[in-house]
């Protein structure tokens, strides 16, 4: 820790509550003001961090009172549909005194639990003190904290309150406030990340253009998308109409009489309706998760934030990153559209939090990426034309064998369907092939594999911790090997697939000579 | 060992990788031949089983090329086990092989592929021995060197248990000193 000398023998002030606050606007409104980019001032806080003797003890502060009221809601809402439909069916029954019971109980609950929840922040560590049944004090050494994510629902918004999520990594475990004051927020963050003096100036290094969002059909994750949230409203509505008992054996069958009997014009119509919407529901549901999506650098940590109804801000320790992937697949390709991630040490779901920028121009993102990591290494070197042959076999060996399987138990639909498939699979093989790819610039390894789904990692060599080198049987009749970079990021390991044999040796020495060299062969007298 | 056909390897003597010094006790072989046999001799009683019971049966679900030939079923699998149980072992023997020095564990392991694993002993985290029942038989302990990475994370198994015990310490000891895990 660098910064840590300069705090000892001070404690934060602890925050005094919402009326301190409320004179601010919410940071919500002056978020605006980053459009022009550049450096800005993050004036959240007016006044810095007040200094306190050294004997002094920090005082524990409770969660943002209006907290109860987000909590409950989803009880109150059940509970008042419960309690509305027991007095339309029953009157003043025993269940409307019962969701009556609930409601009171499951307030009292949530006010129990926001009194006696506390949080204290000392120099060197935040604790999380709970005391509603039993008694449990969490505490999160400041020095571990990887993270600081913060994220507000759409009633967290309108009350202006946000979760502070703390991610300590894998030994310190996960901390959680639900809720403060976006301006407590906002300054536990910078005070638990930063360390330092208030209010750094934050940079934009990126920022999502409204234009890029057309992006979003290419990805083909989006497409989908409303179709599984239309699927389980209609599920919803089944099994609500079926508790209800309006749903009946005859009225199904009557709507499936209804659909069948819909002439063949329409029922086309509507499926080149619904092929339609799908891209344009597609940027619709890209836009709710990625609106506004800016990458900030700030001191030493990077906070991305995105989102249109939940605004979701999560910062990542320079210190910890080891490298980037770049993403894509051939539609995103042909409109040269990558998507970027950020490979960091002892990140939980960073396949969601480590994302840099979710569809952007390639250049973009290799801008980004040389921004936070250094240039991407280039031009990639290819390898060699054996290992054409074994991409190309692998792609086409399974439905062949399943096509030919298909023929033997005559099953001629299967036969042809493998068939068909087996043919494709050699273009498929081919490009495969063609984006196979290493190169290294003297301080990071890139390597690239992978066609439906490309992905090109760019690693520090310095984050390597070992080397696997990797032949089958097949692969050393072509003198090909396989070499896996083992990184303590991402996925864990990145592969050159079928680099010639003497290369992949030949790129470990060059990049680690210590740990190598010392096993090399002395050279043979042939 | 010997090298293999390399037409254009770009360069005079295209760099590779010696294999590592130590060999695996050669009760590691009767620890896997026991392992195949217990698992092919599983399938081996599945194949029968099935093969019975699709026999006798006369089900309509299965169709008639496959009820035909079932009975060929135990065979097949047993052919495929005697053949591992046979073969195997001794290849991986034949290749398993590990050596510390220079401050890296350099492995090799596999048999039909094959894995060179290189980890310098400052990136190691934990090293832990373990046994199971037949390695406890036959004095046996596999030593597993964990980093940051499962990639790069290794397993010698077959060592003998005094050879085991000391490697761990020893890589212990000296992983606490070297500490650089890079994460």
């Amino acid at each position: 820790m660098t910064t840590g000398s300069g705090e000892r023998g001070r404690a934060i002030r602890p925050y005094a509550g919402p009326s301190a606050a409320g004179d601010r606007p919410a940071g919500g409104a002056d978020r605006g003001g980053a459009e022009c980019g550049g450096a800005e001032r993050d004036g959240a806080d007016p006044e810095p961090d007040v200094v306190r003797p050294r004997k002094e003890r920090p005082r524990g502060q409770r969660l943002h009172p209006l907290t109860f009221v987000v909590g409950a809601v989803r009880e109150l809402l059940a509970l008042v549909a419960a309690g509305a439909t027991g007095l339309m069916v029953g009157g003043l029954s025993t269940a409307f005194y019962f969701a009556l019971a609930g409601l009171s109980f499951g307030l009292l609950f949530h006010v129990a639990g926001w009194l006696t929840f506390t949080y204290v922040l000392f120099d060197d560590r935040i604790e999380l003190r709970r005391a509603l049944i039993g008694r449990s004090v969490k505490s999160i050494p400041r020095d571990r904290i990887r993270g600081v994510d913060i994220s507000a629902s759409l009633p967290h918004r309108l009350l202006g309150l946000a979760v502070v999520h703390i991610d300590a990594g894998a030994d310190g475990g996960e901390g959680a406030l639900n809720a403060v004051s976006l301006q407590e927020a906002e300054r536990l963050r910078r005070v638990l990340l930063s360390r330092d003096a208030p209010a750094p100036p934050r940079r934009v290094l990126a920022r999502m253009r409204r234009r890029w969002y057309a992006y979003a059909p290419l990805s083909g994750a989006y497409l989908f998308t409303p179709f599984a949230v239309a699927g389980s409203l209609l599920g919803t509505i089944y099994n609500l109409g079926d508790d209800l008992g309006l749903i009946t054996r005859e009225r199904v069958e009557s709507v499936g009489h209804d659909v069948v009997g819909l002439s063949t014009a329409l029922v086309v119509a509507l499926a080149i309706l619904v092929l339609l919407a799908m891209p344009v529901m597609s940027v619709f549901v890209f836009m709710l998760f990625n609106w506004d999506f800016t990458v900030h650098q700030r001191d030493g940590s990077l906070a991305v934030e995105r989102g249109l109804v939940t605004r979701r801000s999560v910062s990542l320790e320079l210190r910890r990153l080891r490298g980037v992937e770049l993403a894509d697949n051939p539609f995103e390709r042909a409109a040269g559209v990558t998507r970027l991630g950020a490979l960091i040490t002892g990140l939980g779901d960073a396949a969601h939090r480590g994302r840099l920028l979710p569809a952007a121009p390639r250049p973009v993102a290799e801008a980004l990426a040389a921004r936070v990591i250094g240039a991407v290494p280039g031009p990639l070197v290819a390898h060699p034309p054996a290992a054409r042959s074994r991409r190309v076999t692998r792609a086409v060996g399974l439905p062949a064998a399943f096509a030919v399987l298909a023929v033997a138990t005559g099953q001629p639909w299967a036969a042809y369907v493998f068939g068909v498939l087996a043919v494709l699979a050699v273009p498929l093989g081919l490009d495969r092939y063609r984006q196979l790819g290493h190169v290294t610039d003297g301080d990071r390894l890139s390597v690239r594999s992978g066609s439906l789904r490309r992905r090109q990692a760019v690693v520090e060599h310095t984050a390597i911790v070992g080397w696997r080198i990797r032949r089958t049987v097949f692969q050393r009749r072509l003198g090909l090997a396989t070499l896996v970079a083992a990184v303590g990021a991402g996925d864990g390991g990145y592969s050159a697939i079928d680099m010639a044999e003497g290369d992949a040796v030949a790129l470990a020495a060059g990049i680690t000579p210590d740990w190598v060299t010392p096993f090399l062969e002395t050279p043979p007298e042939d | 060992m010997r090298r293999s056909h390399h037409k254009d390897g770009g360069g005079p003597h295209p760099p590779r990788l010696r294999p590592p010094e130590h060999r695996v006790s050669a009760r590691a072989i009767a620890h896997w031949a026991i392992e195949y046999l217990l698992v092919w001799g599983l399938a081996f009683g599945l194949a029968l089983g099935v093969a019975a019971w699709v026999g006798d049966s006369g089900w309509d679900g299965v169709p008639g090329w496959l009820s035909g030939r079932i009975g060929w079923l135990p065979y097949a699998v047993g052919a495929a086990g005697l053949l591992m149980v046979t073969v195997a072992p001794v290849w991986r023997y034949r290749v398993h092989r590990w050596e510390v020095s220079a401050d890296v564990v350099y492995t090799r392991t596999g048999w039909f592929s094959r894995e060179w694993l290189l980890v310098p002993v400052g990136r190691i985290q934990t090293v832990d021995t373990q046994q199971g029942w037949i390695e406890r038989m036959l004095g046996l302990a596999t030593i597993e060197v964990n980093t940051a990475s499962h990639a790069g994370s290794s397993e010698v198994s077959g060592l003998p248990v005094g050879v085991a015990t000391r490697l761990a310490e020893d890589l212990a000891h000296r992983a606490h000193d070297l500490r650089d895990d890079a994460t």
